[in-house]
Formats: structure tokens, C-alpha cells, sequence
């Protein structure tokens, strides 16, 4: 169903690409500076990209009426959250990782780190979608993208400041332990994330 | 904890309770709070020595680190209100935690901007991302956050839970962005100089001042807090009027 209603991706999509644009733009002139902030603006055009979907997801399952029958089947809200959030990941972030190769290469990225970055990226982009989705049914009854925007963002911290930290310092040696932290990330929120939302949505309707 | 005062904690509850206990608290936290910070800031100010490289401004100290203490706290004391109101369903703790909001807010915000006058004559600069200063603009989102949400849910019930969740997610998720900010940086902050451990702390001429100006900040945050209770609860007993009249219309 998601699939179906594709305009979202779309887009994501689109908003991913001019953001990228915008950033490169934005250092005109200075080829330094761009070689500098590229890789952090790749996760800040996720990060906003992910953000603007967020609203997509379940509160139009909401305020159509599907949640209640969610609610009322046997089976258990965690597994079917756990499902959207996986299908929102594939749908929102998979494409825009396909393009990011192309993308980067336009942001002067050197193709020897282009690999890594992708490979931090990808371990780190679930988090986008399980935060965000966990975030976004705190707001079930308001559906406007501004405010799950404003209060999800905060909750980026962890993921951003340990996905730039990472990107930024690809060429150093000791940077394992940043990685798994990272990872460990990731995995911290798809095992909440799951539980948190399904309490959210339950909240709603006590 | 002893049984019996479990079960008067969860008497305050019954909002009338709570504002006789509140007839008590706001006068005895506003005497205490006058007395401690006009004696501990008079003492800080004029009677302590300017340190031998900051000069005078050092003795911003009896400003910042209390509204630091008071910033973080009432976060800790949100999570906590919040807690006690998913389960239990405490009504006083949830407006209490409504209450906080704002005072904690105001707390970050003195605390940024003592703390930028200060580094701008010691470091140099108003603002470095040093993890601290990182740490507190990442608090104020969360500030920020919680008090947008509480205006933009109009049932009572569902911004009562879902703040309440926030909160607590929030100080989950805040904690995490803090030891992520100080493993990748450690800062120019100096070390910890106030711990119950005799031998760190800092000189014995700063050290009383300053825990005084701690205690009238939380004495000012504890009055403002009952304060803005209060408010609260009434706010929404008339709210729960209109609906009634409304109805009965």
C-alpha cells in the first residue's frame, strides 16, 4: 500500500537531489570547503529527505480507520509496526543510497572513500526510519509534517553527530569503535522502536 | 521509604491536598530562596578574591553553575513526573511536569548566556561546540520540543500521555547524544569541582557561596514550580467548567 500511494517517494526523492544540489551550491567558489562538508551534507539531505515522510506513514493508516482494525486482529501491533518501519526504510532511504554514489561523485568525494561512505551510510540510515516512526506516532492526532519535524529532530542527535563523526574522519585509523557505536545505534532503536510506537498508538486510543 | 509517606505522597494526588501542602511550600522555598541567593551572590561577588587569571569574572561561577544544575535537574524531575503519571495516573505530577517545562527552559537559557559572557573573556569566543555547550543547545531542543508539543495537541488526554512519553524518550535519547558529544570531543571544559569527594573540590572561599547560590536556585525553582502548578491545576479546572456549562447549554 505504501508502494502504491508512491508520491511520497517521489518526493524524497526529489528533495534528497536539490538539497544536494543546494549544498554544493552553497560552497560556490571554494572547491575546499565543498570537499569539507560533503559528506555531512549527504546525512543532512537524508535526514531532512526522511523527515518529510515521516507524515505518510501511519497517520494516514489513522485517520483512514486502519490502525483500529490493526488493533483489533490477534496479531501483535509491535510485529506490524516493525514491518512499516522496515518497508519505509526500503522504500525512503534504499533508492536515495542508490543514487548516492552518482550524488557524491558530484560533491567531489573521492572514489576510493566512496564505498566506506556508502557502507556507514547504509548501517546507519535504519535509525532514520525507526526514530522517526517511533516519533511520528506520538503525534497521531495532528497530521502536519511541521511539527513531527520539530520534535522528531532532536531525537537525530545520536545518529547524526555519530554518522558525521564517522564520515568526516574516514581516513583515521582508529575509528572501529565509532562504527560499532553506530551500529549499536541502529540496533538500540529497531529493538525499541517497535514497542515504543505500538504503546504510542495504544495511548491514543485509551 | 516508609510506607506511611509513600501513601502521602500519593495523597497529593487529590489537588486540594496538594495546594494545602503548597500554602506551605511556596512561602518557606521563597524565604529561603531570597536568603540564599542574595547572601550567597553578595558573598560570591564581594567578599570572595578574583582568581588569579580569570580576574573577576570567574565569580560568574555563582550564576552559571547553579542554572546549569537547576537546567539539568528539572529535566530529570520532568522524566520522572512523567513516569509517575503513565503509571499511575499521579494528576499533580503530570501538571507538575507541564509546569517544569518553562522554568527549566528559562534555566538553559541563563545558563548559555552567563556561560558565553564568561567564555568570551576567558577562551575568546562566545560560542565554541565545545561537548558541553553541545550538550546544552541539544537540552534546549528537547526543552523546545516537549513545550510545542504540549501547545499543538488540543485533547487533554492524548498530550497528557504523549508529552509524558517524549519526556521520557526524550532524556533517554538526550543522555545518548551526550556521551556520543564526549566521546568524539572532550572540550575545553575544566574537570568536575564539585563532588561530595573532599580533596577535587575547588577552594574552600568559593566552595560555600557557591553551594549556597545552589541552594536559593533550587529553593527559586521549587517556588516557581509550585507557583506554575497552582496555575495549572486551576487553568485546568476551569477548562473542565466551560466543558460542563457547555454541555449543559
Amino acid at each position: 500500500m505504501v508502494l502504491r500511494s508512491g508520491s511520497h517517494l517521489i518526493i524524497a526523492f526529489t528533495f534528497f537531489f536539490f538539497f544536494s544540489v543546494l549544498f554544493a551550491l552553497s560552497t560556490l567558489g571554494t572547491e575546499t570547503l565543498l570537499n569539507l562538508i560533503a559528506p555531512s551534507g549527504i546525512w543532512v539531505s537524508l535526514l531532512i529527505s526522511v523527515l518529510l515522510t515521516l507524515n505518510k506513514i501511519i497517520h494516514q493508516e489513522y485517520e483512514n480507520g486502519s490502525t483500529d482494525f490493526y488493533l483489533l486482529s490477534d496479531f501483535p501491533l509491535e510485529i506490524i509496526l516493525f514491518l512499516k518501519t522496515i518497508i519505509h526504510w526500503i522504500t525512503v532511504s534504499l533508492p536515495m543510497l542508490l543514487i548516492m554514489p552518482f550524488i557524491m561523485i558530484a560533491l567531489q568525494i573521492d572514489l576510493e572513500k566512496l564505498l566506506v561512505l556508502l557502507t556507514i551510510v547504509l548501517i546507519g540510515s535504519p535509525a532514520l526510519s525507526f526514530v522517526g516512526i517511533m516519533i511520528s506516532c506520538l503525534t497521531l492526532s495532528n497530521n502536519s509534517s511541521f511539527l513531527i519535524t520539530t520534535i522528531t529532530i532532536p531525537f537525530y542527535f545520536p545518529t547524526l553527530l555519530l554518522g558525521i563523526y564517522c564520515t568526516n574522519n574516514t581516513d583515521l585509523d582508529n575509528m572501529s569503535l565509532a562504527y560499532i557505536l553506530l551500529g549499536l545505534n541502529t540496533l538500540f532503536t529497531i529493538t525499541i522502536s517497535p514497542f515504543i510506537s505500538a504503546y504510542a498508538v495504544k495511548l491514543h486510543y485509551s | 521509604m516508609s510506607p506511611k509517606l509513600i501513601d502521602t505522597f500519593w495523597e497529593f494526588s487529590n489537588p486540594t491536598k496538594f495546594k494545602r501542602l503548597a500554602k506551605y511550600i511556596i512561602p518557606m522555598s521563597a524565604g529561603i530562596a531570597v536568603i540564599c541567593i542574595f547572601v550567597g551572590l553578595i558573598w560570591g561577588l564581594f567578599y570572595t578574591e578574583p582568581d588569579y587569571k580569570q580576574m573577576e569574572t570567574v565569580k560568574i561561577i555563582f550564576l552559571h553553575v547553579p542554572a546549569a544544575f537547576i537546567a539539568i535537574n528539572t529535566y530529570l524531575m520532568m522524566t520522572i513526573a512523567s513516569l509517575i503519571w503513565l503509571i499511575r495516573r499521579h494528576y499533580i505530577s503530570l501538571l507538575a511536569a507541564k509546569a517544569a517545562a518553562p522554568i527549566g527552559f528559562m534555566m538553559t537559557i541563563i545558563t548559555i548566556i552567563t556561560g558565553s559572557l564568561w567564555g568570551s573573556s576567558t577562551w575568546g569566543t562566545f560560542w565554541v561546540w565545545d561537548p558541553r555547550l553541545t550538550s546544552f543547545a541539544i537540552l534546549l531542543c528537547f526543552y523546545l520540543g516537549y513545550m510545542v508539543l504540549w501547545s499543538s495537541l488540543n485533547k487533554l488526554e492524548t498530550a497528557s500521555n504523549v508529552t509524558s512519553l517524549f519526556c521520557i524518550l526524550g532524556s533517554i535519547f538526550a543522555l545518548l547524544s551526550r556521551y556520543i558529544v564526549f566521546f568524539i570531543d572532550q572540550g575545553l571544559h575544566q574537570g568536575p569541582t564539585l563532588s561530595l569527594d573532599e580533596e577535587k573540590n575547588i577552594d574552600n572561599s568559593y566552595y560555600f557561596p557557591l553551594i549556597l547560590s545552589l541552594v536559593g536556585f533550587s529553593a527559586l525553582s521549587i517556588y516557581l514550580l509550585f507557583i506554575r502548578t497552582i496555575t495549572e491545576i486551576n487553568n485546568h479546572r476551569i477548562s473542565l467548567t466551560e466543558k460542563r456549562v457547555g454541555k449543559d447549554d
